[in-house]
């Protein structure tokens, strides 16, 4: 629909407000969003967008304060363990025996102290298993049918074979699916230590039929095993100020949440197998050869990445049996969990990196599977991500930093972690596999700072790592190399996710999350990228991150302590944001539905009257007018019928006119003359919020003269009417077009409605079909042209 | 190959798979599909998004072979793939206690393998399969493009889609799209819901603000 509406009135002295008005309007477009996601005024009638966060965030206290940094009264519990344990390769068992040492660091008395048993989830009747609700039956792979049989008579549960206090006296526990009770002989008070053991084994999982984020691969061809362990030894579950224990059960997607502390690891494998775990090796007299040694020492000082076992030695070591046992011993400070791999068939990679001081060994392990991809861009990712990640953070703290290539697509542990990708059979990959690789290197040891060491709760809020750490991993790609292919971070790519019907806030809990990965990876993630880029500046942002991470690094940091740290060091209200973003289901949609131009009538009649004449002759002539033209008319009969009337123009410039003028003049200001002679246009845009969620409105200007003006509006233009806003534009030129979004920074999902004059916007299979067809009709006049040729011959 | 399966036993089959598949790097495999009626055409347009890995998994899955879909060759493989687990038409009779099923790698089934007729047995005699004509794909290192068009000579309101996209992978997620005129209306399939009836929403109730 298309209107067009012009007025003109007199010029009135000392009244700006009187202007002539143009309307050019665009539409009315249907409004479609649904608020509900929001808190709705009923009398209103609108969303409350603006609406402080106070109430939905816990009251602040001297342990979590209201600037978001942890008060003086901060505590957490520590928990530190002396591992020994053993890796059956013949029957692919795992055997552990664990000393705690628990220390009640809390305000409070604690009669019981819970673990968590996570490999119960492989156990047959666990809740993962009886929770699931039933999927389409329309399809079954046979591949689907055989994991399902392995499945079956798989069980990897934790057996636990002794639970003991210091005297090696047995301790009451329970076992609650996948988390144990230890009664405690006497109450724990604050700031006491209580140290126990337990013993446990369990059946290592086949990664290739019973999928999970740890397990065995077996590799036919030269029948070796390969181990990525994790979630293996019963841990402390995390006793907190904001939640108690959180012993959540471990349903399957809510992760990990632990308490930090110091590790002994002492891991027993065939004496022919490599290594590699969280924390610094401390027996390599014992277990590395002297030659290893010798690399290892090289790749201190190394500019690139140093075999320490080359690939022909790991081929070579493919064939060995073992001789008998060897035990690899590891210690790590500070982290809250362990994980390790090991198998006769790694590659190992080495290269010392400084980050700001502190020397980090970079390592990759892989067989020859991972090969040419791994040894050309793991360690090379890991040295990349501690650059990076450091810089928006705080420095890595820990002394080496591992990428381990095996069955697991994608799995993080402190200073360790699991990748999948690799090449083909052939040893060629295509750019995806190699800059998948990559990426997910980056993302796996990303989460090093997040949640690693901003030790979030995982088992509640996947987001506050999984959407950091892909924000940063955006950040780190494209500092990666011009154009990487990052698929998380822009905004336009998450459009198709933010215009989709079935989702639930990013502040849901992890096991209820509708759309995972978009919800808790990708829209955080985005989030971030634009509250960065487009509303708080990166200078603004960088600071506020970073002071989060700081605050936290070490710590237990809940979603109101980022929200209030960010607002705290940026000195900007965001209320609305956290609102818009992490509490609703709303998206970006605005809308240009009309622009208005007002122009200031000249005073002078010399010019007001001209113009005004100009109009009147511009108007149509109408048929019946046109058609009577030719009439003949009384008047012309007789024409002592015409009079003053006849030849007066009210349009004509008369002395009163001039008069009047020279008066008003007189009684003008100074700026106020200057005003009149600037002339300018007053444009009036129209835009309304069509997706709900409140957005900076960003224009581009096009003017007739060719140039372009940029107008970057903050979200709070919304902030008394979140449905519908004017904006005054005010030039002396004339404008040809607007764009709304025209950087494509606000995800806005319909770019449809984003012009004035309205543009069509073509879905994107009309574009790909047009591109073809212009492709095939390119083919077809190619054919025509030879035919032409053969014909021109004969008509030159 | 037909494997006759007793609904329960199968259930539980499935339940153990899908609750402790992970995985973290690629933590959800996800497609999304624009679908616009055209009504000089009586078509459905469909543009289809995947994540290239997961469109070459479900490929190579589907058809038995360690194709590289940035391969031309690789077209028809791919095209195969998505005829076969996409499809829009008119509702099916949805089926009862004990059904027979087919399994979905054609590989295994032999002279079955292209005919999705059979599959239709409970409901409704329209081959899908027919409605459909492959356009073309476009693959780079981000996504993959895969566009078609699907005969539907009244609109799609009313119509079934059946979505069975990245059924191997962990907790799939398969948005679609619908536009028909000015109405949209988006739905999500899953394993656990391979088979949606378009509906566009009242106009009236859905809207942002008054
Ligand atoms: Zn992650």
């Amino acid at each position: 629909m298309m209107k067009l509406s012009a007025q003109r009135t007199a010029w009135c002295p000392g009244i700006l407000a009187r202007l002539c008005f143009v309307v050019c309007c665009v539409a009315s477009f249907m409004l479609t969003a649904d608020i509900e996601a929001q808190v709705v005024n009923r009398k209103f009638r609108q969303a409350d967008s603006f609406r402080q966060l106070d109430e939905s965030l816990p009251t602040p206290t001297e342990t979590r304060q209201a600037s978001g940094a942890p008060g003086p009264e901060y505590w957490q519990q520590r928990a530190d363990y002396v591992i020994d344990v053993e890796i059956d390769d013949e029957n692919q068992r795992l055997i552990g025996r664990e000393q705690i040492t628990y220390r009640n660091q809390s305000p409070h008395k604690l009669k019981y102290i819970w673990l968590q048993l996570d490999a119960n989830i492989f156990a047959p009747d666990s809740d993962a298993v009886l929770t699931a609700t039933a999927p389409s039956l329309e399809r079954v792979s046979t591949e689907e049918l055989k994991r399902l049989r392995a499945r079956l008579v798989f069980d990897g549960s934790m057996k636990i074979t002794e639970v003991s206090d210091s005297r090696k006296q047995p301790l009451d526990h329970t076992i609650v699916k996948t988390m144990m009770r230890i009664d405690l002989p006497a109450p724990l008070a604050s700031g006491e230590t209580f140290s126990f053991n337990v013993a446990w084994n369990y059946a290592i999982n086949n990664s290739k039929v019973v999928r999970a984020r740890t397990g065995y691969e077996y590799f036919e061809d030269d029948k070796n095993y390969l181990y990525e362990i994790a979630h293996w030894f019963p841990r402390l579950v995390a006793y907190t100020d904001y939640t108690g224990w959180q012993h959540k059960q471990f349903i399957g997607r809510g992760e990990f949440t632990l308490e930090l502390g110091e590790y002994l690891l002492r891991i027993t494998v065939p004496d022919d197998h490599i290594v590699s775990a969280s924390g610094e090796l401390m027996n390599a007299e014992q277990v590395l050869t002297e030659t290893q040694r010798k690399r290892l020492e090289d790749a201190r000082t190394a500019k690139t990445p140093v075999f320490i076992v080359t690939p022909e030695e790991a081929e070579e070591n493919e064939s060995h049996k073992p001789t008998g046992k060897k035990t690899w011993i590891f210690k790590a400070d500070n982290v809250r969990d362990v994980a390790f791999a090991t198998s006769r068939k790694f590659i190992w990679d080495a290269q010392l990196h400084t980050v700001d001081g502190n020397e980090v060994m970079a390592m990759s392990f892989y067989p020859k599977e991972g090969e040419p991809l791994w040894s050309r861009y793991s360690t090379h990712s890991i040295i990349h991500t501690l650059d990076v990640y450091s810089r928006y953070t705080f420095n890595y703290p820990y002394p080496v930093a591992i990428s381990v290539n095996g069955p697991v697509g994608g799995m993080e542990y402190p200073m360790i972690c699991f990748n999948g990708p690799r090449p083909e059979e052939d040893k060629t990959y295509s750019k995806r596999t190699k800059y998948g690789l990559i990426s997910v290197i980056i993302h796996e040891v990303g989460h090093n700072y997040f949640p690693m060491i901003v030790n979030s709760d995982e088992r509640q809020w996947t987001w506050m790592d999984e959407g950091l750490n892909t924000f940063l991993q955006y950040l780190t790609e494209q500092e990666w190399e011009e154009k990487y292919p990052s698929r998380r971070g822009e905004p336009q790519n998450i459009v198709q996710y933010m215009r989709s019907q079935n989702q639930v806030p990013v502040m849901t809990n992890s096991e209820s999350l509708l759309q995972f990965g978009p919800n808790a990876y990708a829209k955080p993630a985005t989030a971030l990228n634009i509250l960065r880029e487009s509303i708080l500046g990166r200078e603004l942002f960088d600071f506020a991150f970073k002071e989060y991470a700081q605050r936290w690094k070490f710590k237990r940091p809940t979603p109101a302590d980022f929200f209030r740290s960010m607002e705290d060091a940026s000195g900007v209200d965001l209320d609305w944001f956290w609102r818009g973003w992490f509490y609703s289901t709303d998206h970006t949609d605005l809308s240009i539905d009309s622009l208005k131009l007002y122009t200031l009538e000249s005073p002078d009649p010399k010019v007001e009257k001209a113009a005004k004449k100009k109009e009147r002759e511009d108007e149509p002539e109408t048929l019946s007018k046109r058609r009577n033209k030719s009439l003949p008319t009384r008047a012309q009969s007789f024409p002592e019928l015409k009079d003053f009337y006849n030849d007066f123009d009210e349009l004509d410039v008369t002395e009163l006119d001039q008069k009047n003028y020279k008066k008003f003049l007189e009684k003008l200001e100074d700026d106020e003359r200057e005003l009149l002679d600037e002339m300018r246009n007053f444009y009036v845009v129209d835009i309304s919020n069509q997706g709900g969620l409140v957005m900076p409105v960003i224009f581009d200007i096009e003017f007739e003269d060719g140039s372009h003006e940029e107008l970057r509006i903050p979200a709070e233009i919304w902030r008394r009417n979140n449905e519908k806003v004017s904006k005054l534009i005010v030039t002396e030129k004339t404008i040809k077009s607007l764009t709304l979004d025209p950087h494509l920074e606000t995800a806005d999902v319909d770019l449809g409605n984003n012009h004035w004059p309205p543009k069509v916007i073509k879905s994107r299979f009309k574009l790909f079909k047009e591109k073809e067809s212009k492709n095939d009709m390119q083919k077809a006049r190619g054919e025509e042209d030879a035919a032409d040729d053969e014909e021109e011959e004969d008509s030159q | 190959m037909r494997i006759f399966i007793f609904p329960t036993w199968c259930v539980a089959l499935l339940l153990v798979s899908s609750a402790i598949q992970t995985s973290v790097a690629h933590p959800f495999h996800a497609s999304f599909a624009e679908v616009e009626w055209n009504a000089k055409t009586g078509k459905l347009e469909v543009a289809l998004q995947f994540d290239p890995d997961d469109l070459e998994k479900a490929v190579r899955l589907h058809c038995g072979e360690r194709i590289n879909i940035d391969d031309e060759r690789s077209a028809p493989l791919i095209a195969a793939y998505v005829r076969e687990h996409f499809s829009i038409g008119p509702r099916r009779i949805s089926n009862d206690a004990k059904v027979k099923h087919s399994v979905g790698n054609p590989a295994a089934h032999d002279a079955a393998a292209s005919d999705s007729k059979k599959r239709d047995v409970a409901g409704s005699s329209n081959r899908r399969s027919d409605r459909f004509e492959m356009i073309g794909k476009e693959i780079d290192a981000k996504f993959a493009w895969v566009y078609f068009e699907i005969v539907a000579k009244d609109g799609p309101e009313g119509l079934e889609i059946e979505n069975a996209l990245l059924a191997n992978a962990s907790h799939p997620s398969n948005t679609v799209l619908v536009r028909s005129g000015k109405r949209t209306t988006t739905m999500t399939f899953t394993r656990q819901t391979t088979r949606r009836t378009v509906r566009f929403p009242d106009a009236e109730s859905s809207t942002f603000g008054s």
